[in-house]
């Protein structure tokens, strides 16, 4: 509900009235009263059943599986470009790619890319296979002629037959992306990854807000983001330190990081950190150091932590 | 270097709350005794007046603090406080209990509550942390200066679930006249959320 929504249907008595959010604040304060005596306990004997102490949130409990997270995304994509009008189309991002069009142009071109590479054949331009906007640009180039709905219609397509070719192909299997291995749910997550981020943009350019990922998809790419990156974060002259993640807000959880530890053992880094704000560190949409996080511990373990974190991000 | 804790605000800053839910993450239980010593009355006194039961109020209250142990990840920190989703929660939960307890005395001596369109839903709402405080105790102010009339039928519309129709029966008043009080009422209350800056020289 919206606290400044005046929608009142006033002819309807079945109907309840819309009390703002701030009105209801205020007579929930005058309600307050201590709880009984005793019920802290019950509270607690009670939660003591159902997750025993110190047993964490595992981050990924819930998560979507790659193909549909990335598949989600890119339908709200689709449905944001549907709604945009032609003066929106010609907005300009703060991408390298220029106008929300030359960023769908791109988007097709990356699809494009991808599919190629689940192929295992070979690049043909090997600039442009380390290259992220270049590996795009033949692709988009020939989208030129297109009318926008055009434009959005064939990226679609070839989104979808990205995700048709990842089907295909079992979730360990290993693909090279821009000359980095990563699994075939990797890539998924990695191309979620890219469209939640020129979503954003797109959002940015032309002063919509920025949409919401549900708790399943944020679930999925974080989990798969510290999983990957989780073994290669290590200090040169402390190696066997062991770091927590903990990411707050739908899909959120703990995560470990850095060296192994034996159960019992306390990490030496403990991070907490609002969960889209992290993942906005690893597309580059947050810079690491405007990063709002809690520290506890030995801190020389964030920096490599945030650095690994945002080493996937192409553009 | 070592240092105990290390706190990196950004310009929207690291909200109260963090901590707690972060080790409500980790399975502390002191944690979730912590959260209790902060919100239970909040809670137990929500649904009291919802449920006018201390017996069911007692059982929404355990409900709402083993849902927060079982589930911290469901709040979002970004639309609200902690405060404001446990108040969402439990007037969700005491309705619900309400509701139950209804259904299972009477099914079929009344038009079911479930008939109303909606309840008072007012989930997803951001309440910006620094003003919370201010404005509640403005917006009280502005409740308590509300004609006792207005603000009889504003608490049962909230604390009852209940629909204009139902307002207008338990006042023992018509319809319209259950409409119009809300109406002036919900007025009067809504100046001053959209006017901040009239909230701030009240």
């Amino acid at each position: 509900m919206n606290p400044h929504n005046e929608s009142n249907d006033m002819n309807d008595g079945d109907s309840s009235p819309d009390i703002p959010i701030s009105a209801a604040d205020a007579l929930i304060a005058s309600t307050a009263e201590p709880a009984p005596d005793g019920l802290v306990e019950r509270v607690a004997a009670t939660a003591a059943t159902a997750r025993p102490s110190g047993r964490v949130v595992v981050l990924g409990t819930g998560a979507a599986e790659p193909i549909d997270a990335f598949c989600a995304t890119a339908l709200e994509l689709r449905s944001l470009l549907h709604e945009l009008d032609d003066a929106e189309w010609h907005a300009t991002t703060e991408t390298p790619y220029g106008s929300v069009r030359d960023l769908v142009a791109h988007l097709a071109g990356s699809e494009d890319y991808c599919t190629r590479a689940l192929s295992r054949v070979p690049a043909a331009d090997p600039v442009a296979d380390f290259d992220h906007p270049a590996c795009s640009r033949e692709v988009a180039a020939s989208l030129a002629a297109l009318t926008n709905d055009e434009l959005a219609e064939a990226w679609f397509a070839l989104s979808t037959t990205f995700a048709e070719a990842c089907r295909n192909d079992p979730d360990t299997e290993l693909v090279s992306l821009h000359q980095l291995p990563v699994s075939i749910g990797g890539a998924l997550v990695l191309r979620t990854f890219e469209l939640w981020a020129h979503t954003e943009d797109i959002c940015v350019a032309i002063g919509r807000p920025l949409p919401r990922l549900d708790g399943p998809r944020l679930a999925c790419m974080a989990s798969r983001l510290v999983g990957a990156i989780g073994s290669l974060v290590r200090l040169p002259d402390t190696p066997d330190m062991a770091g927590r993640v903990v990411l707050l807000g739908p899909g959120g959880g703990v995560a470990e990081f850095g060296a192994p530890t034996t159960t019992g053992d306390a990490p030496g880094t403990r991070i907490v950190v609002d969960i889209v704000d992290y993942c906005r560190v690893a597309s580059r949409r947050l810079r690491a150091d405007d990063l709002a996080c809690t520290v506890t511990g030995d801190d020389r373990l964030l920096a490599p932590f945030l650095a690994a974190t945002a080493m996937f991000a192409k553009d | 270097m070592l240092s105990a804790s290390m706190v990196r605000p950004t310009d929207t800053g690291l909200h109260p709350d963090t901590e707690l839910l972060a080790r409500l993450m980790e399975g502390n239980p002191v944690a979730l005794r912590a959260a209790y010593a902060c919100y239970s009355s909040l809670v137990f006194g929500l649904a009291r007046r919802v449920t006018a039961s201390a017996t069911v109020a007692e059982d929404v209250t355990q409900e709402v603090f083993l849902h927060l142990w079982e589930h911290p990840d469901a709040v979002d920190l970004s639309r609200g406080s902690l405060r404001s989703y446990l108040g969402v929660v439990t007037h969700r939960r005491a309705v619900d209990a309400v509701r139950r307890v209804s259904r299972s005395r009477s099914r079929d001596e009344r038009v079911s509550r479930e008939s109303a369109t909606t309840s008072i839903g007012h989930e997803g709402v951001v309440v910006e942390r620094d003003e919370h405080d201010r404005r509640t105790r403005q917006l009280r102010d502005a409740i308590d200066a509300l004609p006792p009339d207005q603000r009889r039928a504003l608490e049962l519309a909230y604390f009852g679930d209940c629909t204009y129709r139902e307002v207008a029966t338990e006042l023992g008043i018509p319809e319209g006249t259950a409409k119009s009080r809300l109406r002036l009422a919900l007025a009067k209350l809504r100046d001053l959320i959209d006017a901040p800056e009239r909230l701030a020289q009240a």
